[in-house]
């Protein structure tokens, strides 16, 4: 059972994380970025892609797993359009080395990765003052999948993988260059309690 | 002029580098991780390292380490991301002189840069 004390508190957590990620997003592209959403819910593990209102097209997805007391991972996901708008954003006056073939080039793939590594910081910096721990992030992983198969490859590394997780889910726009992203932060289910017994304090 | 070492895993993190650096520095190497940073140190003796520190197979910090004892004069600059106070703390123990915050602009990595050369 949640507490009142501790859904004012997961959502003050969740707005503040999103609010630091648009900060560090709108610093990397020199764009307005705004939230849309920002909603903490808990969600069987198989309904999240329902529940963050993305269900069929294949998707960007930018994995970085922190660990420490609190471990968990931070997803970014972006559509295919997305990912290659904030890329050419990112890569402005630098060569890209597009081949026309993959999905994004190497030099894209790499600007979206570091996209999701400072997104992840920022997440991981507001938790670790909030709760005063030490956390640590590892290198980005990137795959371009649906989105259940990258939550389920996210959640792989789990200390324990429940059926349930606690889902942060921040919906951020980049203003005039139509890019959606959606930012998931999954903390591991079974250490969980830690955050609620501090909110119930 | 000065002769750089950028040592990053992602590579649009050393082409945005190269890209704020090369017109008033020589990019002498690049690597991808710790190991190879260390390696490279000793071939291309640099005047001054950018750092990452979250990195595969050996982060920047224990390569800032590695480095410092062999060559105590190196100077070295962590590129850190928010959140890192902890690991800049660790860097600074292992011998690095300076560092700049992910996300960061051409002019503060430069100053940094020539703060650290000018010492």
């Amino acid at each position: 059972m949640i507490g009142m004390e501790t859904l004012k508190g997961l959502k003050k957590l969740g707005d503040q994380s999103a609010e630091m990620a648009i900060q560090s997003l709108a610093e990397m592209t020199g764009m307005q970025v705004l939230m849309k959403v920002s909603a903490v819910d808990l969600a069987e593990i198989e309904q999240i892609p329902a529940v963050i209102g993305i269900t069929d097209d294949a998707m960007v997805g930018l994995y970085v797993r922190f660990t420490g007391e609190l471990p968990g991972s931070v997803l970014t996901l972006l559509s295919i359009p997305s990912a290659r708008r904030l890329a050419d954003i990112m890569l402005a006056g630098m060569e890209d080395g597009s081949d026309g073939d993959s999905v994004l080039s190497e030099m894209q793939q790499s600007a979206v990765e570091e996209i999701g590594n400072i997104i992840t910081s920022s997440f991981i910096d507001v938790w670790a003052n909030a709760f005063n721990l030490g956390l640590n992030q590892s290198p980005p992983a990137f795959a371009c999948d649906y989105v259940p198969s990258i939550i389920d490859a996210s959640l792989a590394k789990a200390s324990e993988k429940g059926d349930f997780a606690v889902v942060f889910n921040s919906a951020i726009h980049v203003v005039d260059q139509d890019i959606d992203c959606n930012i998931l932060v999954l903390p591991d289910p079974d250490k969980m309690q830690m955050v609620f017994d501090n909110f119930e304090g | 002029m000065a002769n750089i070492l950028l040592v990053d895993d992602s590579k649009f993190m050393r082409a945005l580098l190269k890209k704020v650096l090369a017109s008033s520095h020589t990019i002498v190497g690049e690597a991808e991780h710790g190991v190879e940073a260390v390696e490279m140190y000793d071939q291309v003796s640099p005047d001054l390292v950018l750092m990452d520190i979250v990195m595969p197979h050996m982060d920047g910090i224990l390569a800032a380490s590695n480095i410092m004892k062999k060559h105590p004069d190196a100077k070295i600059i962590m590129c850190t991301s928010v959140g890192q106070d902890e690991k800049v703390k660790a860097a600074i123990k292992a011998g690095a002189r300076g560092y700049i915050t992910k996300p960061f602009q051409g002019p503060s990595v430069l100053a940094e840069v020539e703060s650290l050369l000018g010492q």
